[in-house]
């Protein structure tokens, strides 16, 4: 690139040819011969001897590692990322189809480690049977009723009415539960009559009637037999409940809703804990 | 350059003695004193071996010695400015090789001039020496004698016009 044409300069520089001229005319004054042989031993052996490494030797390899290091860490950051965020999305499709319904008392952090187990782990096994002795089906009252009472239908009257007693009995120990609610105990042992006990009177009218064809012929009792264990199991409302609570702690949120709401259907009157009625509303 | 910072210490050779005499004299004229001039030159050349790592063949090596040259000298100004005396101008002036002056009258003219000449370079400002000192020694241009001295194009030129008005008007 050449420089820019200055005529001021060119000028003053022409004008000044006699000044460096007279400078030209100065001693032409040399280096003394041992600074010559000094710096040139000096520059000799600078490239004789091997270099020491110097520190950006490696500063390069080391920035190099650092960044790799540093790129590997951002890149695993974002996969983990990805991931949560695709698992996040996943609960929330899975929350959607199963409507799952989240607790207030789960704190969030334990949520999303939870969904995540959820996703991992594979599907819990299905819960055991309800105990059947636990939970004795009606066809059983009637069968342990006296041979006598199933005989002649005033006995069976008489039975009836002496076990509604003994459900009497037993029901303080019902309403000594958190649930039964002062209130909701006086709705339930109004002389309305609760549904369950009409159920159950229903019930014990089927095997009242039941027996009484079964008094009249071993083969119709057979056919109620095979009715009876064909009917769908009705659990008593406690154990109902249980059984809705372990649902509840297996995360089968699905069903439990459903059974809450097949409770109610079944038991209108009979008060739900309040847990589960504030979640299952 | 490039050669001897692949390890050819003959090109080494080569450039220093390309460059020893101006470079001697530059340090020499502007300081007026040997042993500074001597001591400087050794530095130059030391850091030129030194730093031939860091030389890129982009800038021009008179360029890049001479800027390696002109920081060492403003670092000495600027530790010697209180006590600077030393040497006087003639006194460097008698190192003058002895062939020069063989004829006596010219001789005595020569030796009139040359001393006059050195006189008023040595009343010069330092930059405004240094100015001069590159274009007439080292016959840079106001472009390189700015790089050198690290300044704008219009300060070296500045420098320049005032050393030699100064000059013509001392040796009037």
């Amino acid at each position: 690139m050449n420089a820019p044409r200055d005529p001021e300069l060119d000028d003053l520089l022409a004008e000044s040819d006699d000044l460096f001229a007279q400078y030209r005319a100065l001693p032409k004054s040399e280096p003394p011969r041992e600074l010559d042989i000094a710096i040139l031993a000096k520059a000799r052996e600078a490239v004789a001897r091997p270099r020491k490494p110097s520190p950006l030797r490696w500063m390069v390899p080391l920035a190099s590692v650092a960044t790799l290091a540093l790129a590997a860490g951002i890149g695993w950051r974002v996969l983990d990322a990805e991931q949560r965020t695709q698992v996040a999305a996943e609960g929330r499709a899975s929350a959607k189809e199963e409507q799952i319904v989240e607790f207030e008392l789960l704190d969030v952090p334990n949520r999303d480690a939870e969904r995540r187990e959820m996703a991992n782990s594979p599907p819990p096994p299905p819960p055991p049977p309800a105990p059947a002795a636990a939970v004795p089906p009606p066809v059983q009252k009637v069968a342990a009723m006296p041979a006598e009472a199933v005989a002649e239908p005033e006995m069976a009257d008489a039975f009836i009415a002496e076990r509604q007693k003994s459900d009497e009995v037993a029901q303080p120990r019902q309403t000594g539960r958190d649930y039964a609610e002062p209130h909701l105990r006086a709705d339930h042992s109004a002389p309305g009559a609760p549904p369950e006990s009409d159920k159950r009177k229903a019930e014990m009218s089927v095997g009242q009637s039941a027996a009484g064809s079964r008094a009249a012929s071993p083969a119709a009792e057979n056919e109620l037999a095979k009715d009876q264990d064909a009917a769908p199991e009705v659990l008593e409302p406690e154990e109902w409940i249980q059984k809705i609570r372990d649902l509840q702690l297996r995360r089968r949120f699905n069903e439990v809703r459903k059974e809450i709401t097949e409770f109610r259907k079944t038991y209108p009157n009979y008060p739900l804990p309040d847990d589960l009625a504030r979640q299952y509303r | 350059m490039l050669a001897y910072q692949g390890g050819d210490a003959r090109a080494f050779e080569m450039l220093y003695q390309r460059h020893r005499g101006t470079l001697y004299r530059f340090f020499l004229r502007s300081l007026s004193r040997r042993d500074l001039a001597d001591e400087l030159f050794q530095d130059t050349w030391s850091r030129v071996i030194t730093a031939r790592d860091r030389y890129r063949p982009e800038a021009k090596f008179t360029t890049w010695l001479l800027q390696i040259a002109n920081n060492l000298m403003i670092d000495h100004f600027r530790r010697q400015r209180p006590e600077d005396g030393g040497e006087s101008a003639e006194e460097a002036f008698r190192t003058t090789p002895a062939d020069s002056r063989e004829q006596p009258e010219r001789v005595l003219t020569d030796f009139e001039q040359a001393r006059r000449m050195q006189n008023a370079l040595a009343e010069l400002p330092d930059d405004q020496r240094q100015a001069f000192l590159l274009r007439a020694e080292q016959g840079l241009g106001v472009e390189e004698i700015a790089e050198v001295m690290g300044v704008g194009r219009e300060t070296a030129k500045s420098r320049l016009r005032y050393a030699l008005e100064k000059l013509r008007a001392r040796l009037r």
